[in-house]
């Protein structure tokens, strides 16, 4: 890429183009133009045109492009309409991938096939599978196929089988005849290899981009596979014999059915210079730029026309065979669906419980189908309500009722109090007033703008659809509903609750008997607070790093103190990597920073009268007596106080879990406010953002409640 | 600092060994409290191989101080630092000097609806920060504030609720002849305010402006949220943007550059900690 910006910035004088390479680029772009902030011009994935033109985050291209060579005509179809959405012209195409059958040479020779005859239809493709599949000593040395290798095309299976995913208008159409016979053949597999062969096998092969992906490691003969892969085995197995064909069909004879993906040349909308942004765009769509830029990636052309040049100079050996496949009328890209984020999660969660044989294909095609179909529903319902600018000023009004509401109360009670002193103006009652408001000012305004304000457009959002860029939609109770439907949802609001139960409680008690030790040690006590206090003033993210690294399965040093310890019975432990243990891991972390509620007890247990402990003695009271009946009681305001305070921060956690797991093992970490941050400003789904919130506030408000009632009857009070 | 109010007394009478059991235990507790840090330090002086081994030593073979020095060069430490400092210090000169003022007017001050808006001030205590996020956002949206530090310091200069409640129970313990005693002399509620509320009031003041001190250079959140640019990132959003970067490979680095984060709050922390402690003893006695 930079060597044709380089060409561009040559080509003329009056533009410059900074090119940035950056990592997840399509999540910074949307979050920059929804900040007002937008690169110029931008490489996002193909699905991402739809999100962010659904959202108003894209400048629309056809004025630019009359009169340019960005023109339907010049490129192939399916990569052209990649960045259409609903006839308007978002996206042009830069570099293409397409995706067919890669298979093991040797292996074939190996297995007594034909090393140069790839299968050609689904049954010739079982029975080589079959042939390649070599055990040893009962257990699975080399596979001939696995459907679930790659993972990231579940949903691609049926179209193999002439299945469809969308009708393109208003029907889901998983749950089809075609991709019931699709999900069976994907099960035989897992039943043919048993599901326990198949997570060992799974468990030892190693990422695309490491000689231990099984194709490249030889141990998988057959993989779906995208024009890259060439790129990967010359990087970590150049030995590798391979062929790569289109992937074979159900019925011979089909135009054979390829998938295909491309990177977008996108201009964000609010960028500076959209103009010149589109003549860098037009530089790059000419035929001579277009292929280089293809040939120094080693990925196929978007364009119709293909310059012979381009075969000659092209360093893929099966190019012909890509570019060819490109252009099939079995070619398919993903729907252009403004749920397709959702729609592809699904189909992978539906995969999982089909390859592990929880349930039929049947029965999880009908259930993904239903859920699908009614979030698509609900999507074509929210995309027909009208926008409403009364929308934006509605918080505003809100506010201002609010505003009339106290000052008409201070006004009541004013007028009370004069009738208490007589009729009288009390003396100094309006300098009072002015000189109260005039102190309580800076917090009016802030109570205002940065705390009223929000909280009552939140509210109102909640109840819309809103991405800031575009002006809210009223859909009712639609983000509410559509949460409470949603899995991630719970899962996200369980995790949290878990934290919270745990983390607190272990954290409180921790912090009671520390403090109970300190109060009780006279000399060097100053010194362990400091030490104890020490961790709660490590910035989160520095102690998040440190645990990461405490935590490490293969070096960590926590298993080693724990091996060492037990003489070597404690195995182990995946700490962050396993699902089950993730949660328990950050939990741990979290009561290891509890020096704040130690410092704050222990100055509330050296206030506890040393004449009760002294009356107690004489009466005999054991230790235990002691602590349970006169200094926890003693104590318990702080503590109560302290439960309060940390029930709301703790049901807000986010950055351990943000910097340690991102959420995963398979969101087994994912937080609600993780949740709640993606939706807002990974999707920019602003109402649902609002509404998850809200929902977070009930529940405070709710387990305040609680607390205080609790606190009413079990805290001790002195003297107050 | 002294046992004498200790439910321990008496058991140390009859047993004077059990102070010794008590002081081990506080001991190991400080160790496996320190030990992470300490951790960190250690690995931040290896070289990379001695930190992929297995087992692990406990202190490095070579201490390798070039960590510290690749470390700064590969992320602009001191532009994060400066930044970092600009949040820290203008968040907490506001937030402390606000609230207190807004403290004032809940405590000496008596006015219509005084009342009301201190139980409303609690009431959003409750309010979680993800109620404000996305509004917000569309408030500094629309100032332009995206990009740049004043999202991250400017609103704490409007105070800040659970500020304001601490201050105010501290300023209760006041005893109201002070200032009463000031006005018969005619002095106004701001002379009052600067010459006995801020005097007597100063470790409280301090406990104060060194929570949110704190809490700003821990911040995460608020950073990654309004902050695009690399050259305007904190300390905390470039450690963890670093750590995304170079992924859990070289450990060594990241723990260099975790200890380069954690050392200024440290020793800052030194040298308020007695103010600091003091402030926080004397304001936990809550009776709200």
């Amino acid at each position: 890429m930079q060597s044709i910006v380089d060409a561009f910035n040559r080509s003329q004088d009056r533009i410059f183009v900074d090119y940035v390479s950056v990592s997840s680029i399509g999540q910074k772009t949307l979050i920059a133009t929804a900040g007002g902030n937008p690169p110029d011009l931008a490489g996002v994935a193909a699905n991402d045109v739809i999100d962010f033109a659904d959202r108003e985050a894209l400048t629309p291209l056809d004025a630019f492009a009359r009169g340019t060579p960005v023109r339907a005509d010049r490129y192939l179809p399916i990569y052209w309409d990649m960045g259409v959405y609903r006839g308007v012209l978002y996206g042009v195409p830069s570099v293409p991938v397409v995706t067919g059958l890669h298979w093991n040479k040797r292996l074939f020779r190996e297995a007594g096939l034909d090393p140069e005859r790839p299968p050609r239809t689904i049954a010739e493709l079982d029975a080589f599978a079959e042939r390649l599949t070599v055990v040893e000593n009962g257990a699975v040395q080399k596979v001939g196929f696995l459907p679930s290798e790659p993972s990231y095309f579940p949903f691609f299976w049926g179209y193999f089988f002439g299945a469809e995913l969308w009708d393109g208008d208003a029907r889901i159409l998983l749950d089809s005849p075609e991709n019931r016979r699709a999900f069976r053949w994907v099960q035989s597999y897992a039943k043919r290899h048993g599901v326990a062969t198949l997570q060992r096998l799974s468990s030892s092969f190693g990422n695309l981009a490491s000689s231990e992906d099984p194709f490249m490691a030889g141990k998988l003969a057959m993989t779906f596979q995208g024009i890259w892969l060439a790129n990967y085995i010359e990087r970590f197995s150049p030995g590798l014999e391979w062929g790569a064909a289109p992937f074979p069909s159900e019925r011979a004879g089909d135009p054979p059915v390829a998938y295909l993906d491309s990177d977008m040349l996108v201009i964000p909308r609010g960028a500076r210079h959209p103009r010149e942004a589109f003549e860098f765009i037009a530089f790059l769509s000419q035929q001579a730029m277009t292929e280089r830029l293809a040939l120094g990636q080693r990925k196929n052309s978007p364009l119709r026309t293909v310059s012979d040049s381009f075969f000659r100079e092209h360093r893929h050996p099966y190019i012909r065979m890509f570019q060819e496949l490109a252009q099939s009328p079995g070619a398919r890209a993903q729907p252009k669906l403004s749920v397709w984020k959702e729609y592809r999660d699904e189909t992978r969660a539906m995969f999982q419980r089909i390859w592990l044989m929880q349930t039929t294909p049947e029965v999880a095609l009908a259930e993904a189908q239903e859920r699908l179909q009614n979030s698509w529903d609900r999507e074509r319902r929210r995309l027909a309500a009208p926008p409403s600018q009364a929308l934006k000023l509605a918080p505003v009004g809100l506010v201002s009722l609010l505003v009339l509401g106290v000052a008409g109360f201070a006004a009541v009670e004013r007028r009370r109090a004069r009738r208490l002193a007589g009729g009288r103006r009390p003396a100094r009652a309006n300098a009072s007033l002015g000189r109260g408001l005039a102190f309580f000012s800076p917090w009016a305004l802030g109570l205002l703008v940065f705390t009223a304000y929000p909280v009552m457009a939140s509210l109102v959002y909640s109840f819309c659809e809103y991405s800031v860029l575009t002006t809210p939609r009223f859909i009712g109770l639609g983000n509410y509903a559509e949460l409470l439907a949603d899995g991630v949802f719970w899962r996200a609001l369980t995790n949290t609750l878990v934290y919270v139960a745990f983390s607190l409680p272990l954290g409180l008690i921790l912090a009671f008997f520390v403090a109970v030790m300190l109060d009780a040690a006279a000399r060097g006590a100053s010194i362990y607070r400091t030490l104890v206090f020490l961790p709660a003033l490590t910035p989160v993210v520095a102690s998040a790093m440190a645990w990461l690294w405490i935590f490490n399965a293969e070096y960590g040093v926590l298993n080693h103190i724990l091996g060492t310890l037990s003489f070597g019975l404690i195995e182990p432990v995946p700490w962050l990597v396993d699902p089950r243990t993730a949660l328990p891991s950050i939990i741990l972390m979290s009561v290891w920073s509890v020096g704040h509620a130690v410092v704050v007890l222990l100055a509330a247990m050296q206030d506890v009268p040393r004449a009760l402990y002294e009356a107690a003695d004489i009466d005999g009271a054991s230790l235990w007596h002691k602590l349970r009946h006169i200094t926890l009681p003693l104590v318990s305001p702080v503590v109560y106080f302290n439960a309060i305070i940390g029930v709301i921060g703790a049901l807000q956690v986010f950055t351990q879990p943000f910097v340690m797991t991102n959420g995963g093992p398979a969101r087994a970490t994912l937080t609600y406010t993780m949740r709640l941050y993606d939706s807002a400003f990974k999707f920019l789904r602003m109402g649902e953002a609002s509404a998850m919130a809200w929902i977070l506030f009930l529940i405070i408000l709710g387990l305040t409640l609680v607390l205080v009632r609790i606190g009413r009857s079990r805290v001790h009070y002195t003297g107050a | 600092m002294s046992a004498a109010g200790s439910p321990f007394s008496s058991t140390f009478r009859r047993h004077p060994r059990a102070r010794v059991l008590v002081h081990l235990a506080l001991i190991t507790a400080c160790l496996i409290f320190v030990f992470p840090m300490l951790w960190m330090v250690s690995t931040s002086l290896k070289p990379i191989h001695e930190t992929m081994r297995s087992p692990p030593a406990w202190l490095p073979e070579t201490f390798e101080w070039r960590n510290y020095l690749e470390t700064v060069r590969y992320i602009p430490f001191w532009e994060y630092t400066k930044n970092t400092l600009v949040i820290c210090t203008l968040s907490s000169i506001g937030t402390t000097f606000s609230s207190a003022l807004v403290a004032y007017s809940f405590t000496r001050l008596e006015w219509p609806g005084r009342d009301l808006l201190f139980a409303l001030t609690l009431a959003t205590m409750m309010v979680p920060f993800p109620v404000l996020m996305v509004p917000l956002y569309g408030v500094f949206r629309e100032l332009g504030w995206i990009g740049t530090l004043y999202p991250l310091w400017v609103p704490s200069f409007f105070g800040g609720a659970f500020n304001i409640f601490l201050l105010r129970q501290f300023f209760l313990r006041i005893p109201k002849a002070l200032p009463e005693a000031m006005m018969l002399d005619g002095a106004s509620e701001l002379t009052i305010f600067f010459r006995t509320y801020v005097p007597l009031s100063k470790s409280s003041l301090a406990v104060v402006a060194f929570f949110q001190f704190v809490y700003s250079w821990n911040d995460l959140l608020g950073p990654l949220l309004y902050l695009t640019d690399q050259n305007t990132f904190t300390l905390s959003l470039g450690l963890q943007f670093y750590e995304s970067q170079i992924g859990g490979t070289q450990w060594h680095y990241l723990m260099a550059a975790s200890v380069l984060t954690t050392l200024p709050v440290v020793v800052l922390f030194f040298f308020v900690q007695r103010a600091f402690l003091r402030g926080l003893g004397s304001m936990q006695n809550v009776d709200a």
